[in-house]
């Protein structure tokens, strides 16, 4: 009887180990990687600046911390929620964060990176190219969809240039800076079933 | 003052009675196989669960209407919507009719008075509504209650072999008020 000898998978060279927080993946201008206690009070401003939460109760440092402490779920990294944090490579600076919830086959994200950021548009496009290319490396993954209101044009640009395509609009979902906002919803979907789906 | 009660020419939406009236519905729609969204379970014990804390009507979690004929009594399914936030302008709204009263129009007086129940106690700018892209009867029925269509998610989910996409549909305030159920509506007992 042959056997037939198999391979290990190589880890990918931008695995990297970095103290308690493994480098998920890395990208032209940000790394990827799970939180850590330090970096609460940066990833609670981020998330409070996005203009689109998922719950429309502010984020504070406290609020994230008893998140982060939860005795189910520890670590922002549970089995359907997790948080990935980008940190840009040239000076270690948190700049942006995905926030991922798995729900039946769909991913689904809300992503921010820093309002201040001169080379916004730079990173969200490179923390979301980092981000699918990590999943689809180790994932079968049928889809991934996220949420944005109608006034994150920059978001709606790194969508677009990632795959994703815009499948809905709600008009007047939410009230934002004193007036009724769009949300919208963009998806992306693995690439086997795009003349499939739904037809 | 919010009325849980709303009337219309055929059907009510009122409170379960009890726990047995809620879980009756439920024996149906998780004891035989969905077309479009296949196999699924609700145990008894959580359903009793979820009962116990209001009854299904709470502004914070999903909520649950007993739809009633009025020319028989019989319940005839379940019209339920989303979760309230404040600062939302929205909300999700959803209908449920029992197989042997399908097809007689209580599923559309149901989701009109439901629309009612929506704009006349909540904040609201839009409802809206979602159903399998094959499930042409249920586009029908939301597109006679004025809603329309905005958009789909493509691949969400897997019916029988194969994946289907949702579609999505909308109503907004100013339409809602346009139409003849606010003419027709009675609130309260």
């Amino acid at each position: 009887m042959s056997e037939e000898k198999k391979e290990t998978p190589k880890v990918p060279e931008d695995v990297i180990a970095d103290g308690q927080a493994q480098t998920m993946a890395t990208g032209a201008y940000i790394r990827l990687r799970a939180v850590q206690e330090e970096d609460l009070a940066v990833l609670a401003a981020l998330m409070a600046e996005t203009p689109c939460p998922r719950q429309l109760v502010p984020w504070t440092t406290q609020r994230l911390k008893k998140k982060y402490n939860d005795e189910k779920e520890p670590g922002l990294w549970g089995r359907q929620n997790r948080f990935y944090l980008a940190v840009r490579i040239a000076d270690g600076q948190i700049i942006g964060y995905i926030d991922e919830r798995e729900q039946w086959v769909c991913r689904d994200l809300h992503l921010h990176v820093a309002d201040r950021e001169p080379d916004r548009d730079q990173l969200g496009e490179d923390m979301l190219a980092t981000y699918m290319r990590l999943i689809l490396e180790w994932h079968d993954q049928v889809r991934i969809e996220a949420w944005l209101l109608a006034c994150e044009e920059q978001k709606q640009g790194w969508l677009a240039s990632a795959g994703f395509e815009r499948e809905v609009v709600f008009a007047e979902m939410f009230m934002h800076q004193g007036r009724p906002e769009a949300e919208q919803l963009w998806g992306w979907i693995s690439p086997r079933f795009e003349n499939g789906a739904g037809s | 003052m919010m009325h849980v009660i709303y009337t219309g020419e055929r059907v009510r939406l009122r409170a379960f009675r009890d726990f047995a009236e809620f879980n009756s519905v439920h024996v149906e729609d998780y004891g035989i196989p969905d077309p479009f969204r296949g196999p699924r379970w609700w145990p008894v014990s959580k359903r009793e669960a979820e009962f116990e804390k209001c009854g299904m009507l709470d502004h914070g979690a999903y909520s649950m209407s007993a739809i009633e004929r009025l020319d028989t009594g019989a319940l005839v399914g379940i019209s339920g919507c989303g979760a309230y936030q404040p600062g939302q302008l929205s909300m999700n709204f959803g209908t449920y009719i029992l197989a042997q009263h399908r097809r007689q129009g209580y599923g559309i007086e149901a989701k009109l008075l439901q629309l009612c129940r929506l704009f006349e106690n909540y904040p609201l700018e839009a409802a809206r509504a979602s159903t399998m892209k094959h499930h042409v009867g249920a586009r029908r029925s939301m597109e006679a209650c004025g809603l329309r269509y905005c958009g789909r998610l493509r691949a969400i989910e897997c019916v029988a072999g194969r994946w289907d996409d949702e579609v999505q549909y909308q109503i907004f305030r100013e339409e809602w008020e346009q139409l003849p159920i606010r003419q027709i509506v009675k609130r309260g007992r």
